[in-house]
């Protein structure tokens, strides 16, 4: 018993002895930088899915119906999506009743590589709008076994210049017979005033 | 009785084990990032005595600009006449239109030693960057050198001296006493302020914002008809605070404060008591809606603009996309609201003190094996503090010139005196807003850099953040659900806080006096005395169990004798 009890003392010591060694604050992983968009945009951990128990799963129509800040569960169809960095991911997604805007979802690279087009996923996260763009944040999601669906693009050509345009946000939608030129001499796509200095609206 | 007390020993040793084991913080080792960790005399440099111009030289600068073509058109303004000068020199610019892209770029870059020569950056990267031998440049000897040095007599341009740089920015360039990157442009943080709904409501501006003031304005502008429109823009949207920067907010409320934030050694002091009464603050008024942030909210600018907000934070080097006349708009022109806008400090809780953030780009190198490619884009570097370059690009926005030279050279004053006469080069906003940063140099501070201070400021900006989204997401902010964020926090960006829990307000004097030989250090963390505690008990049983052998040695002798 002696020898067992003398064993753990020193046991003891050199734990405490690897204990003082200096502690410094952890630089997260190079991949957990800031983020891509232009401003450092934190989303709080997956974990942190609101404290009330999810809902079920919406339609489209009960999703566009809910609440800003209200949380939501919805099962669409991957169509496309922004590059995956920083461990997460930004997808439009679809269902045959409406389109979703799903960001900065956390997503692994792995994952990332399976979020093809018609891919069907669960999003459970918080419906929020930013600038007048509807999406779902601080989300989770989860693969579904379900035949891939890709939407039919909506021809929305004669909606160009339209308000009723931003109707079809985050839809995949084509434009027909488009001609793309430059705004001015100095090439640029467009311009924030017009000529006399007057504000403008934003060209496509 | 004897196995009693064994049992007891060995249980006491076991919790101490636990004690100690829960000790140690998490790290992500330099060696993760490529690198070792080194003194910054490692990163010296040795300035050749003759800066060959016969050898061709290709010198990569990534630069970052604010989605604005003139600042563009500044930069290649600049290679060109460089190039001019020195045309055995061409630099390649890289564009990006914000600082983490940089940051990511580079840190990838580093463990195939592929970075850029020269990069445009934050002193908060520059400590990650260092991790490694010869990544980062140290400009100390490059600086000194009397040819090619800050106003070096071989300079084919007018370099400023060193005592031409304005002196709060070039010291803000130090990482443990070492210079390492050249300021290039600064702002601060302003509140633009919708002075017409102000008054509408039926208060006065102050001469200095106070946080009291900002707060009881805000939620009168929440009244609201009968129809549901707000009463103050008869809209049916008002976000009356809206702030930009978050991490900012908090750092500097808790400047103001006098609170903890972080030491130079890298000691983790935001989660303190203080901190923690300016979320159940800042609660309240996200519960009411009268207080919002970009990420949640979007541009607070636009808000401005539109007449849905009243006073509006974001940096002096945004000040061309604020206000009725902003030569960049961002919403729709008939969404534009008439009203007269007034550029004032952030809100102060000590008026007669304030105090707020310095920020902005700097410039930085990094280590090339030929040292003539090195020299080159230290050239390049100092090119860009020459007041051609410092008064056109600040120009740009409400930056100002990091030299004296340049703020006092007369075209820069021209242009100031010149506030007001269009909405283009001399818009009023954009000239006051850099006003306000010269008025208060001697009021702005910087944060300690170490490997890891990003880390802390991102944690900073995101408890604000969560706070106001939980607020509207109708979960209540409370004590219990503040550990959890201060855990979330901790765990997401891998700190490791100084003690357990909210400590009481750490003093921000420890922020100030913590370098090394700087005097008194201040009383141990809870930890350390709880580690050296076990530590003398450990020693105190180790006592007590040799005694107690020796003295039952002592007994057998002496029965054996008699």
């Amino acid at each position: 018993m002696k020898k067992i009890v003398a064993l753990l003392l020193a046991l003891c010591m050199v734990f405490a002895l690897c204990a003082c060694g200096e502690t410094k604050p952890a630089e997260p992983k190079a991949e957990e930088a800031a983020p891509a968009e232009e401003v450092v945009v934190e989303e709080a951990p997956a974990e942190e899915a609101p404290a009330e128990e999810a809902p079920a799963v919406m339609s489209y129509e009960e999703f566009a119906a809910a609440e800003l800040d209200s949380p939501v569960v919805v099962e669409c169809y991957v169509q496309a999506h922004q590059s995956w960095w920083d461990n997460q991911i930004t997808v439009y997604a679809q269902d045959p009743d409406g389109a979703y805007f799903l960001y900065n979802m956390p997503c692994s690279e792995e994952d990332a590589a399976k979020l093809v087009p018609g891919q069907k996923i669960r999003v459970t996260g918080v419906k929020a709008e930013w600038s007048g763009e509807i999406e779902i944040i601080d989300s989770s999601f989860e693969f579904l076994d379900a035949e891939p669906w890709i939407a039919e693009p909506v021809d929305a050509t004669e909606l160009w210049g339209s308000p009723d345009l931003i109707t079809y946000q985050n839809r995949l939608v084509s434009f027909k017979d488009v001609i793309i030129e430059a705004y001015d001499e100095s090439g640029a796509a467009f311009a924030y005033k017009d000529p006399d200095g007057k504000p403008r609206r934003h060209h496509l | 009785m004897k196995k009693l007390f064994s049992v007891l020993l060995l249980l006491s040793m076991l919790l101490s084990c636990l004690f100690l084991a829960g000790c140690h913080g998490t790290l992500v080792s330099p060696e993760e990032l490529g690198g070792e960790e080194v003194s910054p005399s490692e990163n010296s440099f040795q300035v050749p005595e003759h800066f060959d111009e016969s050898k061709k030289i290709e010198i990569d600068f990534w630069a970052k600009n604010d989605s604005n073509k003139t600042q563009i058109a500044i930069y290649r303004s600049a290679i060109n006449a460089f190039q001019a000068l020195y045309p055995n020199v061409t630099v390649n610019l890289r564009l990006y239109t914000d600082y983490g892209r940089i940051y990511n770029d580079v840190i990838t870059n580093i463990p195939t030693r592929t970075t850029p020569n020269v990069c445009i950056t934050y002193p908060d990267h520059i400590a990650t960057y260092m991790t490694g031998k010869n990544v980062v440049v140290s400009l100390e000897e490059l600086a000194a050198d009397p040819s090619y040095g800050l106003g070096g007599s071989e300079l084919k341009f007018d370099s400023p001296a060193k005592n031409e740089i304005v002196p709060q920015f070039y010291d803000e360039c130090h990482i443990g006493g070492v210079l390492y990157a050249l300021p290039f442009m600064r702002s601060t943080e302003a509140c633009y302020v919708n002075k017409t709904f102000v008054e509408k409501l039926g208060f006065e501006l102050p001469e200095t914002l106070t946080w009291d003031f900002v707060w009881e304005v805000s939620e009168a502008a929440l009244e609201k008809d009968a129809s549901g429109r707000f009463l103050v823009n008869g809209q049916e949207k008002m976000i009356p605070f809206i702030y930009k920067s978050t991490d900012n907010m908090m750092i500097q409320m808790l400047r103001q404060k006098g609170a903890g934030y972080s030491t130079a050694e890298g000691e983790v002091l935001l989660f303190n008591e203080t901190t923690k009464e300016l979320l159940l603050e800042i609660a309240q008024h996200a519960r009411s809606r009268a207080f919002s942030t970009f990420k949640i909210s979007s541009y607070p600018a636009n808000w401005l603009n539109a007449g849905q907000c009243i006073f509006a934070v974001d940096s002096t080097a945004g000040a061309t996309w604020i206000g009725t006349d902003a030569p960049l708009l961002d919403i729709p022109p008939e969404q534009l609201v008439e009203f007269e806008t007034v550029v004032m400090t952030v809100p102060q809780f000590d008026p007669e003190n304030p105090k707020m953030i310095s920020q902005g780009p700097s410039v930085c190198l990094f280590y090339k094996d030929d040292p003539q490619e090195v020299l080159a884009s230290w050239l390049f570097t100092q090119f860009l503090l020459t007041n051609d370059t410092q008064i056109a690009y600040s120009e740009t926005e409400g930056y100002v010139p990091v030299t004296l030279k340049a703020q006092q050279d007369p075209v820069y004053q021209d242009y100031l005196a010149r506030s007001g006469e269009d909405n283009k080069e001399h818009y009023r906003i954009k000239i006051e807003a850099a006003e306000l940063l010269m008025a208060n140099t001697a009021n702005t501070f910087t944060t300690p850099v170490f490997q890891g201070s990003t880390s802390v400021r991102d944690a900073a900006g995101l408890l604000i953040e969560n706070v106001t989204k939980a607020e509207r997401r109708k979960q209540p902010v409370d004590e219990k659900s503040l550990d959890q964020l201060r855990t979330d926090a901790c765990s997401l960006y891998q700190l490791n806080p100084s003690a357990p829990g909210w400590t009481a307000q750490a003093d921000a004097s420890a922020e100030l006096t913590s370098s090394p030989g700087a005097g008194e250090q201040g009383p141990l963390p809870t930890a350390s005395r709880v580690l050296l505690g076990t530590l003398a008990a450990v020693w105190v049983l180790i006592g007590l169990v040799y005694g107690y052998s020796a003295l039952k040695r002592r007994r057998e002798r002496h029965k054996k004798f008699t």
